[in-house]
């Protein structure tokens, strides 16, 4: 075991940390937070392990159809999630949702093969890890925008009836839930973005330097990552929301109240 | 003498949705300039059927015809910029109020008309809304003021027929009586729903909406009489 490294026995040990924070919740009364937190590191300690045992698969074969798979397993499972939380039929939604991901990843994931050049171009090291950084954070941007969104909409539908029937056209009725719901959607990541570095260092940047890199070269991988991020968010959402009006009004303009169900928050 | 120019007519319209229709079998016809209110027990479809006027809710079964077309989806567009709808309880958010008076300015229906702020503050006058009010937002106005805004905002587009849904509802005497000096003057077409006799007397003609009253039929030159009655089919 090299210096810094972590060994799979020091990692066990490592969980004994939980009792502090499961110690002050059972103290607090949340016993159901308590089971929550359990349950919760367990199905972690299980799917990342699992990741891990693949991902070595995976490098080791590094298939162009193995990778193409993998991501597009990774699109629909991002996809489903975010239909869940934001409370969206997905009977109704779910192609909008999974081409608005895949089209704001892969425009990504594309240009950063460019600047990366990996040997082949799918290379799995790059391409598997990179396309999840995108999607884990297109997760949260895609589930704020659709439930503010849709909530918004219903819960203010006189207001964008007041503005259907008097004239305006769909878009411009539904304009400013769309404007209103981007901008709670994609804010966060803009603070992001202005405290990144000062107020919180970035997971990635911390894990490359961990294992070994350089602070520089962390550095600019981290730059890109969050270019990447931010737009790959801006056009899943965008698309995302302009593609689902499509589906979820129809030729009078008016909502098909179908198409929302309660989100779980 | 009214004339009887056919502005909207339904046949046999069944309004809301084949699974839980709202009204069903609605025979009606209005004529440009007649001023008309839908009225009857809350929950029993005026609003509705005001708004199915608009393709605000569905007609599922039957005929709709304006100006004598049969209307589709692709005739929505000229009805809703033919008329001047003004929305129940406005909900209207926390915009600044000429940000409300002036969004309808930003849509295609108006290209080639800009908003003239004194065209605002003369309807304010008109409607005694204080002009301060138009360098307001619209969360720190009141029911009433709010209601008024909606009317001005509506009448702004220059339209000269008003679809209104309880125009009335949260006016105090001296404000109804403004709306309904301008409004029911006769220089509109009206068709509103309203359960406000200080709104309904003033109409040219009432006709019932309310739950197991049977269709009747009416033809545009028997409805002038002032306060005339009808009931519409649910």
């Amino acid at each position: 075991m090299n210096e810094g490294g972590v060994g799979l026995i020091q990692l066990s040990l490592f969980y004994g940390i939980l009792i502090l924070p499961l110690a002050l919740l059972w103290w607090l009364g949340l016993r159901q937070l308590v089971h929550g937190l359990i349950v919760g590191v367990a199905r972690m300690t299980l799917q990342l392990g699992l990741i891990g045992i693949y991902l070595k698969f995976l490098f080791d074969q590094d298939s162009l159809w193995l990778n193409v798979f993998w991501l597009l397993v990774m699109v629909t499972v991002a996809n489903l999630h975010i239909l869940t939380r934001a409370g969206i039929s997905k009977r109704h939604l779910f192609w909008v949702s999974q081409f608005s991901l895949l089209a704001g990843v892969g425009i990504v994931l594309f240009g950063m093969i460019l600047v990366v050049q990996p040997e082949p171009w799918y290379q799995t090291r790059y391409l598997i890890p990179l396309a999840g950084m995108l999607l884990g954070n297109c997760l949260t941007g895609n589930i704020l925008v659709l439930e503010r969104f849709y909530s918004a909409v219903g819960e203010r539908y006189e207001q964008f009836m007041g503005d259907l029937l008097l004239g305006a056209s769909l878009y411009e009725a539904l304009q400013p839930f769309i404007r209103n719901a981007l901008q709670a959607a994609l804010s966060p990541i803009v603070a992001t973005l202005t405290t990144l570095g000062v107020v919180a260092l970035p997971g990635m940047m911390t894990g490359q330097i961990l294992g070994g890199a350089e602070p520089v070269e962390a550095v600019i991988y981290q730059i890109m990552i969050m270019l990447g991020i931010a737009s790959s968010m801006v056009i899943c959402a965008v698309l995302n929301i302009v593609l689902s009006i499509r589906i979820a009004f129809d030729g009078y303009g008016l909502l098909n109240r179908s198409v929302m169900l309660s989100p779980e928050r | 003498m009214c004339e009887p120019v056919m502005l909207c007519q339904l046949k046999g319209a069944f309004i809301g949705s084949a699974s839980t229709p709202l009204l069903s079998g609605v025979d009606l016809t209005i004529a440009t300039g007649e001023s008309l209110v839908f009225h009857g027990p809350s929950g029993g479809g005026k609003s509705s059927l005001l708004k199915s006027l608009l393709g605000g809710v569905h007609i599922f079964r039957g005929e709709y015809r304006f100006r004598g077309q049969s209307v589709d989806v692709r005739m929505l567009k000229e009805i809703r910029q033919a008329m001047a709808y003004i929305p129940q309880q406005p909900e209207i958010g926390k915009e600044a109020v000429t940000d409300y008076l002036q969004r309808p300015f930003s849509w295609k229906v108006s290209s080639g008309k800009s908003f003239n702020q004194r065209e605002a503050a003369d309807w304010f006058d008109r409607f005694g809304l204080e002009n301060a009010l138009l360098s307001s937002s619209c969360d720190r106005l009141s029911g009433g003021q709010r209601q008024r805004l909606a009317i001005v905002r509506a009448l702004m587009t220059g339209r000269k027929i008003v679809l209104a849904d309880e125009p009335t509802s949260a006016l105090d005497d001296e404000a109804c009586q403004k709306v309904v000096s301008t409004l029911l003057a006769g220089e509109f077409t009206v068709i509103s729903a309203s359960h406000d006799p200080r709104w309904m007397n003033h109409c040219s003609r009432r006709v019932l909406v309310a739950a197991g009253q049977v269709g009747e039929g009416q033809n545009g030159a028997d409805n002038c009489k002032a306060g005339r009655d009808e009931k519409v089919g649910v």
